[in-house]
């Protein structure tokens, strides 16, 4: 099942941030994680990725390095400190969010 | 400026793709990084359908159209990379304080106090390099920077001549690595004989630290490229432009520190102009001889009907105020202030030689070219009996070194004024 971009939009730093939680990856290779750990749910238009790493960079929630593997340079994102408790926060509050959609559509 | 979005055109290559997507980037290293990243993006999904049984053309193809829009994509960008007014108004707002502090310390190097605490060579300095390094990051103006960094360089030299001998910490600095000389840190972060001194002081130090915080964060903001795939941008002058940022901001990160120091040094440890050291320069006098010649000579020399004596109830102090021996500017801002107690009030040369002596104003011809005022006391000997004596002449009065008086080169005494009694 393929959920809508809208469902998507407000969701996606913690989905990104969650993946770079688990380690270091290229934009790329966010993708690729985010469809495998999904099962190919979640397919975002891969080019608004960017900007999404770029503002999170800014917010210093991300750190990044240029890398060269497989012949490739590639640049790197690494989740800070600040980041993981962003992420925590995040997983928080989407959780609470969730408890009490469900909530909702089992009210009778 | 940037360029608008071009909606609706269509991409149909990697190149037009990322062209188009960081269109709205302003900053070129931001910009070249961004394309770098999104080109290997591409690439990496390109051998993905290749491997899946695409040819090389199918395989570019879908790679970009899996992308989408590229003109989100820079819209999304251009948010997060807005363009850099919030750094333009800082570095006006810069600018403008420190013309300020030029003009607040314009009065005191004219004076010849010098508030060396504020390096305002360095300041300048320090200003030109980052905005010589900010200007660097701009490709059209890339030649003027380059050229202005060689004029920069070339005329180092005279710049430290012509100021930092009036108030360069660093040139201090050195002075004392070179010499082992500490004590001329004394003149560090002083202000003659002004109360707010420790304050001026503080805000130097203030000044400086936040200056050293913007080259801190400015060197953050640079980040080293590896060598990079893709050569949609010089990347090789890229490179060579983020290096001279970096090494920009190193100087100019250690001079800030070295004027630092030194203020610290100079606060902590240095004498104080104003310390009762200063007592020891503090002669008093009660007697003024003004003469007049038509050749510099010795006051011996002087006729004797040209002297005048004025010698009421005075009970002048004289004292040098400032630094009457500053290491490295010995000699050069040496100034002299006047306490009294008489009811002599002034001096004053305005073609005719007119002093206020016991509430009236009592004027005489000048009929010579030179003019000299000493100062004596009949009960000790005058300081400047012996080491020279005041000359009054059109651009000021300076106290003499030597026995030989200083020489007037004015014909005419207009506009000078030596007020005694300020209050």
């Amino acid at each position: 099942m393929k959920y809508s971009k809208e469902l998507l939009k407000g969701s996606t730093s913690l989905l990104i941030l969650s993946i770079l939680g688990r380690g270091d990856f290229y934009g790329y290779r966010i993708i690729r994680e985010l469809e495998a750990a999904s099962e190919h749910a979640f397919e975002m238009t891969e080019g608004t990725l960017y900007p999404i790493l770029h503002a999170l960079e800014k917010e210093d929630y991300l750190q990044s390095y240029w890398q060269i593997t497989d012949g490739r340079n590639r640049k790197y994102y690494h989740i800070t400190k600040k980041g993981l408790r962003e992420l925590e926060r995040e997983k928080e509050e989407w959780e609470s969010f969730s408890h009490s959609v469900t909530k909702v559509l089992n009210y009778a | 400026m940037r360029e608008p979005i071009e909606k609706g055109k269509c991409v149909t290559t990697k190149e037009e793709y990322i062209n188009a997507a960081v269109s709205q980037i302003e900053n070129d290293s931001d910009k070249h990084e961004a394309a770098l990243e999104l080109a290997a993006h591409i690439d990496d999904r390109i051998e993905y359908y290749k491997e899946i049984g695409f040819d090389e053309a199918q395989a570019a193809q879908k790679a970009v159209e899996q992308m989408g829009d590229p003109d989100a994509v820079a819209a999304a960008f251009s948010e997060i990379y807005p363009q850099d007014y919030a750094a333009n108004t800082v570095f006006a707002v810069l600018g403008i304080i420190f013309l300020l502090f030029i003009i607040a310390c314009y009065k005191f190097y004219v004076l010849g106090d010098g508030i060396i605490g504020f390096g305002v060579s360095e300041l300048l300095r320090l200003f030109c390099i980052i905005e010589l390094s900010i200007l660097g990051k701009k490709r059209k103006n890339r030649f003027l920077c380059g050229l202005s960094i060689v004029v920069f360089l070339l005329t180092y030299p005279l710049q430290i001549m012509i100021m930092d001998s009036i108030c360069s910490p660093l040139v201090l600095a050195l002075f004392c690595i070179l010499t082992g000389d500490f004590s001329c840190l004394s003149t560090y972060g002083r202000v003659g004989n002004i109360t707010a001194a420790p304050w001026i002081t503080a805000a130097t130090c203030v000044f400086y630290l936040f200056i050293l915080s913007l080259l801190i964060a400015a060197s953050r903001s640079v980040r080293k490229l590896h060598q990079p795939t893709y050569s949609l941008y010089n990347k090789k002058m890229y490179r060579r432009t983020d290096r001279i940022q970096k090494g920009l901001l190193t100087v100019s990160g250690i001079i800030v520190c070295i004027s630092l120091v030194a203020g610290f040094f100079g606060y902590f440890f240095g004498k104080h102009p104003t310390d009762p050291v200063t007592n020891d320069e503090t002669y008093s006098f009660n007697t003024v001889v003004i003469m007049q010649s038509d050749t510099p000579c010795s006051l011996e020399e002087v006729d004797p009907a040209d002297v005048l004596v004025l010698s009421p109830d005075l009970d002048f102090s004289l004292y040098f105020a400032m630094w009457y021996d500053r290491g490295y500017l010995s000699d050069i801002d040496t100034r002299i202030a006047f306490e009294h107690s008489g009811e002599f009030v002034r001096v004053a040369c305005s073609n005719k030689l007119e002093y206020e002596i016991n509430k009236e104003v009592v004027t005489a011809d000048i009929t010579k070219k030179y003019v000299y005022i000493d100062f004596l006391n009949d009960s000790s000997e005058s300081p400047f009996k012996q080491s020279g004596r005041i000359a009054v002449t059109e651009s000021d009065w300076q106290e003499a070194d030597s026995v030989a008086p200083i020489c007037a080169a004015a014909d005419s005494y207009n506009v000078v004024e030596v007020v005694i009694n300020a209050s």
